[in-house]
């Protein structure tokens, strides 16, 4: 029953779902083409769909099966994805401050220890990269940044922090992430930035797969009580 | 107001589903027993899916400072009002300084208490349920406990009801339940499949509103369980390296890592959701036309009772 086509393969996932799983080998490909999977359908105006689920290299709708079914919606979908690779990614540009203050960097020194580099030069590397969101959720508001530069790539915690406080930025292998709810987890937490999911909350952020993120640092005192609309460009 | 005297095992505030967020990470959550909880809700004249007290296994002791009409439905828990057994699946009027008290479920996990009017419950991202592993929605994010109040924001008495018979809890101790072929089904070996459908599968005591756990001696023998994070919905069945399937409920993480073999049909999760530790298990495949066919029916009777 799943359909079929040179980019996606559309498969029937539950009785009100439709999972699209990308095509391509390539995980940082298949990825920017779910990026702009996401972008069409934001902009697609179909009343059947509820909502998306993007993930690394594949992106699932709910949709509302008393309006459409899945081969209908797949039907559908097939004709109008004909000019996918013309499709135009408005990706958002975010500001997001940091601060690596010792109260925050929690692991910076097991940063250094595995990657060799100096405080300060771990800290410039951090916030002087630009990165795209590549993935949001797994847990409410988590975030997926990358890619982090060779010399900046270390290994998890070798045994999880029992609970990792909202807005704090993390490091593992290629990716960077920040936590919106306190949790447990195993990335290496190099600073502190707001809390992602109290500002979606409060309307001062919108933030999505694709967008480009920058890092500019402030001060212990200023990330405390930062408010974003100060951030957005 | 309602004042939680004594906590239960675990009660939280569910409501209407969290629609919308999905894409942040957060799931539906809402009530485990959706049908349960609209029942409650039709008995007291309220909207269905107006803000219940969800209570799992146990319910709390609590007393009330007004008159209020209240109903219970779902898992027997045998509810007593100062002492005095009352029948759920039926509106009560209780006054000021009454005593409400639950037993343990006898059946069934999960009942339901509506109360006439609604609850003083904030919203959190367009939802008052409670999602319990971000501590987040319902009150205060977490589960009712002692000294916990709960104010009305209005409330009514309307005259009583009856309960329709297809609204009521009926427990089963072997669920068959139906199932559509997972994402990943074609990555299983003949044998494992054939082995997932003919076995008989027991409830783990680990279940939750997160996911079902199971258990049986004859586990799925699959070599390499993992996929790149892909979406999960209520009803996916993940099998982990360990080879027991895990059935996602309401409060799922919204992607997962292991491979998909089946999801159960929406008509089904109402059900399943009231199965308790050792209740028994076990699968079958049905096409997709059949599910949503069985999944629009249960609602349209649902809407008419409520008029909608």
């Amino acid at each position: 029953m799943c359909v079929i086509t040179d980019l996606f393969d559309f498969v029937p996932f539950g009785d009100h779902a439709l999972l699209i799983n990308v095509k391509d080998s390539d995980l940082s490909q298949a990825n920017a083409r779910v990026i702009q999977l996401f972008h069409f359908l934001e902009n697609y105006q179909s009343l059947s769909i509820k909502e998306c689920i993007p993930a690394y290299d594949s992106l699932t709708i709910l949709y509302e099966p008393s309006n459409v079914s899945f081969e209908e919606l797949s039907g559908q979908l097939t004709k109008d994805l004909k000019d996918f690779n013309q499709i135009e990614i408005k990706s958002k540009q975010i500001n997001l401050p940091i601060c690596y203050d010792k109260a925050y960097s929690l692991d910076l020194e097991e940063i250094q220890i595995q990657v060799g580099l100096s405080k300060e030069e771990i800290i410039k590397l951090h916030k002087n990269t630009n990165y795209k969101v590549f993935m949001t959720g797994f847990m409410p508001g988590f975030i997926y940044l990358g890619e982090l530069p060779a010399s900046l790539q270390v290994t998890r915690k070798p045994a999880p922090r029992k609970e990792i406080p909202p807005g704090s930025v993390g490091l593992a292998g290629k990716q960077t992430g920040i936590y919106s709810i306190a949790s447990p987890g195993g990335w290496q937490i190099i600073g502190r930035s707001i809390n992602i999911l109290d500002n979606i909350r409060e309307g001062s952020l919108e933030i999505s797969i694709g967008d480009e993120i920058r890092f500019f640092e402030v001060s212990k005192n200023e990330i405390e009580s930062y408010k974003l609309d100060q951030a957005r460009l | 107001m309602i004042s939680i005297l004594k906590s239960g095992i675990s009660s939280t505030i569910q409501g209407s589903y969290r629609e919308g967020y999905l894409q942040y990470g957060f799931p539906r959550s809402g009530p485990a027993d959706s049908i349960s909880m609209r029942a409650a809700n039709f008995l007291v004249g309220n909207k269905p899916w107006e803000s219940c007290i969800e209570m799992m296994a146990q319910g709390p002791t609590m007393e009330f400072d007004c008159s209020l009409q209240i109903a219970i439905c779902g898992a027997a828990m045998t509810p007593k009002i100062n002492g005095i057994e009352v029948s759920q699946n039926q509106s009560i009027v209780v006054k000021k300084g009454d005593k409400l008290s639950f037993k343990p479920s006898a059946n069934g996990l999960f009942a339901y208490l509506a109360i006439g009017g609604s609850m003083d419950i904030p919203e959190y991202f367009n939802s008052t349920s409670t999602y319990l592993p971000s501590n987040t929605g319902g009150y205060k994010g977490r589960q009712l406990k002692a000294g916990d109040r709960i104010n009305m924001k209005y409330n009514h008495i309307n005259p009583q009801i009856e309960l329709p018979n297809f609204m009521k809890f009926i427990p089963i101790n072997h669920l068959k339940i139906r199932v559509l072929a997972g994402p990943e089904r074609a990555l299983f070996s003949k044998n494992d499949i054939k082995l997932f459908y003919s076995n008989l599968y027991k409830v783990s005591s680990e279940s939750n509103r997160i996911g079902i756990k199971t258990t049986t001696d004859k586990k799925l023998q699959l070599k390499d369980s993992d996929i790149i994070s892909s979406a999960i919905l209520p009803g996916t069945i993940q099998i982990p390296s360990n080879g027991l399937p895990m059935i996602m409920m309401n409060d799922h993480q919204t992607t997962g890592g292991y491979k998909r073999i089946a999801n159960v049909i929406s008509h089904d999760l109402d059900h399943l959701s009231q199965s308790i530790p050792r209740s028994l298990i076990s699968f079958r495949e049905i096409s997709l036309g059949k599910a949503s066919e069985l999944q629009l029916k249960k609602e349209n009777l649902i809407n008419r009772l409520f008029n909608l």
